[in-house]
């Protein structure tokens, strides 16, 4: 009743004259390969649309005067296998775009992550909590930055008994195994900057540092859920740069915000030290851990709750058409959830089916029907 | 029934021909008096309801009134050319002698005079008023040409508690004068018959009929208004306005703020000071005050003349002051007495009632959110009083309604005490201590405490050498400290501090010497700063601790000036303070090359100073100057001057002031702050002094204003001197506003039109803002209307509207956006080059007080307010914030709908 809100506004923002250089730098070498993603920055009602930078020439150059270059593989990213780097160098990035704009970084060392001790988890009624926690016994690593991808299983609302296989043009048992449309599972990342530092503490040692927290009535852990954790060490600069990105695009909105600012990372245009560029330059080796948790290890109330799939899929929805109709108006994605055959003829009389999103788990990209090999 | 008593026969000779249909008796009189020398002393309000139907063909004053008043409840009397008229009781013009404790003297060749004691009945026995003849000095046959000088003690009828700066005024010469800190005064006026006018906040104006034969002592009693309703909102002495030299003081008593409608039922002195014209801040959950343009850090505020470093209770919400103990808050806002320092924009001074000197009272009141008492009482009866006061909340659904899920789900509470003594050791010494103690917790989220504390004990002996020189010392200790600590995770358990101790004497002197009243002291504060520390809390906590180290500095000011007035019409105060100021060991201090920023990297020198050495020092003068030309009687012009110079400087970059904002003591990197306002007013009043109007200009120029940098990290910072950056800020505006101080209805409408622009020093690189051009302060809110208006619809009731609008205040919001570590992020504007939506309330209250027999054993009263009447949105903020990596705009409001609120409150 008295409560004071927040709600959407738009203060009708005029749209950005110019567009700057956003060079997303953190290169992690544990894959044995680097990706340096360039873009532009963007007005505020552009939706769903990334503006890469496309046609630059990207190069590191260590302090003994190597030179690693790096190769364009798809529009925007950059990418080497770092040949001939070494843990012990100390790079800076090189950007020349095609418009013959030179950016520059700080030369920046590589940073070698500890382990993840170990990821925690807690259920209670705000919901499954999880939390790394890790420890560097040479007490040097002091600041870290954390990603994750989190993984889930759900299932279509109805499943596909049969298929129709347009070689034979009959309509077969589906062989659940290798034509599995029914359980899925999506990935999602994380969209939020995780930081922590031991500056304060005797020893470099972070404990519980919460990473994510699903709701009770959340579809992920209906069945099983899976969270890999990605753990990168930073230098004081790098932490700090990440901090005031997080404080003013995230933790926003407060009773007692400070100025929201541009932050300078460590990068620069040489052509004209003027002109803004976006982004911090860092070369690092991250190091990962995953765990997984069984829905019978959740309270049981949570049980059943959350759905994945459309709600608007329900029992009525399922259609039954005659199989002369089936095969007149016989599309490519049409999905067949059973059918009914003729006591008389042993023939397919009538086909169940139903929208496509309600049966295919895979559909519009929502998760993959491959199980992943850790599941 | 209908009792005459006539004694005198004046104006036998006139005759009265008229015919009044239908109209009330003030229009009655208003024609007699017209046409006569007659003069009526009545009740307006209690004839407000007698209608007249009459016709009068040649006949006597008196046989007019008795057709009038036959068969009514009134009665009248003629005395020579005073007629009076009461309710319910007959008036005799003639009294034995001494029957009022006064002299009655019965002086032929000028005057009769007539005592009368204007009783109403019993249940208006609020409004007893006094008229009397006073006869000052030596009666002699033939009174001599030329002045005479009247002084007095002017005290409280009820508690005896002297009348501080009430304003004893001549009308037709237009000669003032205000009683000093022991309501004494002195008023040089023309001998002769003639009123003297005594007004002064909260108290019920008097004018006092004298007859003036040479010097003579004149002691004034002055009552106290009973009934609340019947105060105006807002009381500047009537006609004060003009006489004072003083410019940009504003004056609140606690009456007229209990009829400013309230959020959630808290009178609330810091509210009410914002609706003043010059006074902003930056949202409505914060009592931080922006005054002409400057930071909520740069207010002296003074409680019973100690510091109060943090002034709001519960996030910003309330104000320290409990309402029940406030007497008056004055806020100076331009051409600062010298005897103030050490503050850029403002003097905010909260003065608490003394306790009661003849009488026990209790009283109290209970609002949605806190409960409070008072008790106060004499221990040796006129001579030694005490008062103890508290107030504590009871409950914490305020946090509910705070949108922030994280506040939603803290609990808070605060609490505070006050407590003194005034001892009256003979009429020209008074001792007296005042102590004061608040306290704030409040749980965030589940494992982290916060808490802080003022705290505060002065000691003040006001004496009186001789007639013409008196003086005030004092000697207090202010306290500030806060504690955050967190428990959640045993190993990162920790313990927060900060702590500032002040210690300070003053001395404060003035001597009258002719038309000069001199004022003259000095003053010594010692700061002691423990800046934020951090320790482990528990054996398993792995938390290191880190204490900065303590700073130490003195801060000292004398000063001299002198009030002169030229003629009737020109008053001037001049006055030069010398402040100045030792920033002391032990401390480290390095030394950065001058042309680069100042980093680790940059230090060239590096100095340790031992305990008590002067590290750095800083001095200055303060030039203060007010002056005042009366134009002709209803209007002046004043012009005043000041330079303030502040050496203790609030660190807060937050948007509005926090728990955990602290203070710093200038150093070898942090100079001290420097402010300079001119300002220009003119004032009009209007049918007899009723309606005051007024425009007041004023420029500012601020030095060493603190800003920070982009990313500035305040908390335990080690080395603050990086993350500030010096800043230079101007501020400019007008004041216009036109208040009706008397009358069922009264109130004010203000306009203010102002500017608040800083500008860094450097124009490049990390410390420079906005390329080192001008940019508007988080507090720059260039138009700002503001309505206040109180209607009392009888005694017992009245309706109270407040109305606000204001400009939005400056922000910095995105202008693009980017993706970064896979989700949306901003790329922001320069700093406050946005604003928010402009900001509209209305706010309604109704008082109902109870019965107002003085001789009641408890008197109470109900006040029901609805803050935001329409339910606005205000927007408190506008931002974008990155939500499972989209970009979304937002707005945020802290009272999206209309509250309303009842308070209960009693005196017995």
């Amino acid at each position: 009743m008295l409560v004071g809100c927040i709600k959407p506004f738009d203060p009708q923002i005029e749209e950005m004259e110019e567009s700057y250089l956003v060079v997303d730098g953190s290169i992690d070498i544990s894959t044995g390969k680097g990706n340096i993603i360039l873009t532009r920055t963007q007005s505020l009602d552009v939706v769903n649309r990334i503006t890469y930078e496309v046609g630059a020439s990207v190069w590191l150059e260590t302090e003994d005067g190597k030179t690693i270059p790096f190769i364009e593989t798809e529009a925007g990213v950059y990418t080497s296998n770092l040949p001939g780097l070494d843990k012990e160098d100390v790079t800076r990035l090189n950007i020349n775009t095609r418009e013959n704009e030179v950016y520059q970084s700080d030369f920046v060392p590589v940073k070698i992550s500890p382990e993840i001790d170990s990821i925690s988890w807690k259920a209670d009624d705000e919901g499954l909590k999880l939390y790394v926690n890790t420890h560097d016994p040479t007490n040097n690593t002091r600041y870290y930055r954390w990603e994750y991808i989190e993984t889930a299983e759900y299932n279509s609302r109805f499943l596909s008994k049969y298929i129709y296989n347009a070689n034979s043009g009959e309509i077969e048992r589906r062989d659940q195994e290798n034509q599995n449309i029914y359980l899925c599972w999506r990935n999602d990342t994380s969209t939020t900057i995780f930081l922590g530092n031991s500056a304060k503490f005797e020893e470099d040692l972070i404990i519980g540092k919460e990473i994510r927290t699903i709701e009770p009535d959340s579809w992920k852990h209906r069945f099983k859920y899976s969270i890999l954790a990605r753990q990168f060490a930073l230098t004081k600069e790098e932490y700090d740069y990440w901090q005031n990105i997080k404080q003013s695009t995230e933790n926003i909105g407060s009773l007692f915000d400070t100025q929201p600012s541009n932050i300078g990372g460590n990068i620069r245009s040489i052509t004209n030290p003027e002109r803004p560029v976006i982004g911090f330059f860092s070369l690092g080796s991250s190091t990962e851990k995953r765990i997984i948790i069984h829905s019978n290890e959740l309270p049981p109330n949570w049980k059943n709750k959350g759905y994945f799939i459309p709600n608007y899929c329900t029992e009525s929805d399922i259609e039954g058409v005659g199989v002369e109709e089936f095969y007149a108006e016989l599309t490519e994605t049409a999905l067949i959830i059973d059918v009914v055959y003729s006591l008389f003829t042993g023939e397919i009389v009538l086909v169940y089916t139903a929208l496509p999103e309600c049966i295919d788990c895979s559909i519009d990209k929502r998760g993959s029907p491959i199980k992943p090999d850790y599941w | 029934m209908m009792i005459i008593t006539q004694t005198s026969f004046a104006q036998e000779d006139l005759l009265i021909t008229e015919k009044f249909d239908n109209i009330s008796f003030s229009d009655v009189v208003t024609i007699i008096e017209s046409k006569s020398e007659y003069h009526f002393y009545f009740d307006e309000k209690s004839m407000d309801s007698v209608r007249i139907s009459q016709e009068f063909n040649q006949e006597k004053l008196a046989s007019v009134l008795y057709k009038i008043f036959k068969d009514s409840d009134y009665h009248y009397a003629i005395n020579k050319q005073q007629v009076f008229i009461t309710k319910g009781r007959e008036i005799r013009t003639e009294l034995p002698i001494n029957y009022f404790n006064v002299t009655i003297l019965s002086n032929e060749n000028y005057y009769d005079v007539a005592l009368i004691d204007f009783l109403e009945d019993d249940n208006n026995q609020g409004l007893t008023k006094k008229l009397e003849i006073h006869e000052i000095g030596i009666p002699s046959k033939k009174i001599k040409d030329g002045k005479a000088k009247i002084s007095g003690k002017i005290s409280n009828l009820l508690n005896g508690e002297y009348v501080i700066g009430a304003v004893v005024y001549q009308e037709e010469s237009g000669i003032g004068a205000a009683s000093d800190a022991l309501g004494n005064y002195t008023i040089n006026i023309p001998t002769g018959r003639t009123q003297l006018k005594v007004s002064s906040i909260g108290m019920e104006e008097i004018t006092l009929e004298i007859l003036l034969y040479s010097d003579g002592v004149l002691d004034i009693e002055m009552k106290e208004q009973v009934t609340a309703l019947k105060e105006v909102v807002i009381v500047a002495e009537r006609g004060a306005n003009l006489t004072q030299t003083q410019m940009g003081l504003e004056k609140i008593n606690m009456k007229a703020m209990k009829q400013v409608p309230t959020v959630l039922g808290e009178v609330d002195v810091m509210r009410v000071v914002l609706t003043l014209p010059g006074v902003q801040s930056t949202g409505e959950n914060t009592t931080g005050l922006n005054v002409r343009g400057g930071s909520t850090g740069q207010n002296l505020i003074l409680f019973n003349n100690a510091t109060i470093y943090n002034p709001s209770h519960l996030f910003g919400f309330f104000s320290v002051f409990n309402p029940e103990v406030v007497k008056d808050v004055q806020l100076y806002k331009s051409g600062i007495p010298a005897h103030y320092g050490g503050r850029l924009s403002s003097v905010l001074e909260v003065e608490s009632k003394e306790g009661n000197r003849k009488k026990f009272s209790v009283s109290g009141g209970i609002s949605p959110i806190t409960g409070r008492l008072l008790v106060e009482g004499p221990i040796i009866k006129d001579k030694l009083s005490f008062l103890v006061s508290g107030r504590s909340t009871y409950s914490d659904w305020i946090l509910s309604m705070i949108p922030n899920e994280d506040v939603q789900n803290s609990s808070g509470s605060f609490y505070d005490l006050h407590a003194s003594i005034t001892y009256d050791k003979n009429e020209n010494n008074r001792l007296s201590l005042s102590s004061y103690y608040s306290d704030d917790k409040f749980r965030f989220g589940n494992d982290t405490v916060y808490q802080y504390n003022n705290f505060n004990t002065t000691v003040k002996w006001k004496t009186i050498f001789n007639k013409k020189f008196y003086g005030e010392f004092e000697s207090g200790v202010s306290q500030y400290k806060y504690n955050i600590s967190s428990d959640g995770i045993p190993a990162y358990a920790f313990n927060s501090d900060y702590k500032i101790n002040q210690f300070n004497i003053q001395a404060d002197l003035n001597y009258i010497h002719k038309k000069h009243s001199f004022s003259f002291g000095g003053s010594s504060i010692y700061y002691q700063l423990s800046p934020v520390s951090l320790s482990p809390l528990g054996n398993e906590s792995i938390i290191v601790n880190d204490l900065i180290p303590d700073e130490q500095g003195l801060e000292s000011a004398i000063y001299f000036g002198d009030q002169i007035e030229i003629g009737d019409k020109l008053s001037i105060y001049g006055a030069l303070r010398f402040s100045f100021y030792q920033f002391l060991g032990p401390g480290t201090v390095h030394e950065y090359d001058p042309q680069l920023p100042k980093e680790d990297d940059t230090i060239i020198k590096t100095t340790i100073y031992d305990s008590n050495e002067i590290i750095k020092s800083y001095k200055g003068p303060e030039l203060r100057l007010s002056a005042r030309y009366k134009i002709h009687e209803n209007s002046s012009l004043k012009l005043s001057f000041h330079r303030m110079r502040q050496y203790i400087h609030m660190l807060s970059n937050t948007i509005s002031i926090s728990p955990t904002d602290t203070w710093k003591l200038s150093d070898s990197h942090i100079k001290p702050e420097i402010g300079d306002q001119i300002s220009l007013g003119i004032y009009q009043n209007l049918n007899s002094n009723a309606i005051e109007t007024s425009v007041e200009a004023y420029y500012k120029t601020m030095k060493n204003f603190l800003d920070y940098k982009d990313g500035a990290q305040l908390f335990l910072n080690r080395n603050i001197e990086r993350d500030i950056i010096g800043t230079d800020g101007i501020a400019y505006g007008i004041e216009v506003m036109v208040k009706k101080v008397t009358g069922k209805f009264n109130g004010w409408v203000s306009y203010t039109y102002s500017r608040s622009l800083l500008k860094t020093k450097a124009t490049e690189g990390v410390e420079s803002i906005n390329q080192g051009e001008y940019y508007p302060s988080s507090y720059d809110k260039p138009h700002d209307v503001t309505v206040v208006s109180n209607y009392k619809v009888s005694r017992r009731f009245s309706v109270s509207f407040n109305l606000t609008y204001s400009t939005g205040r400056p922000i910095t919001l995105p202008l693009g956006k980017y993706s970064l570590k896979q989700s949306e992020r901003l790329y922001y504007s320069e700093r406050n080059e946005f604003r928010i939506p402009n900001y509209f309330r209305l706010d309604f209250s109704m008082n109902l007080e109870g019965n107002h027999r003085i001789k009641k054993l408890a008197h109470s009263s109900w006040s029901l307010s609805v803050y935001n009447l329409t339910g606005r949105d205000n927007a408190y903020s506008v931002f974008y914030r990155a939500e499972d990596g989209q970009i979304k705009g937002y707005l945020l409001s802290i009272f999206g709908s209309a509250i309303p609120t009842i308070t209960y409150n009693f005196k017995f």
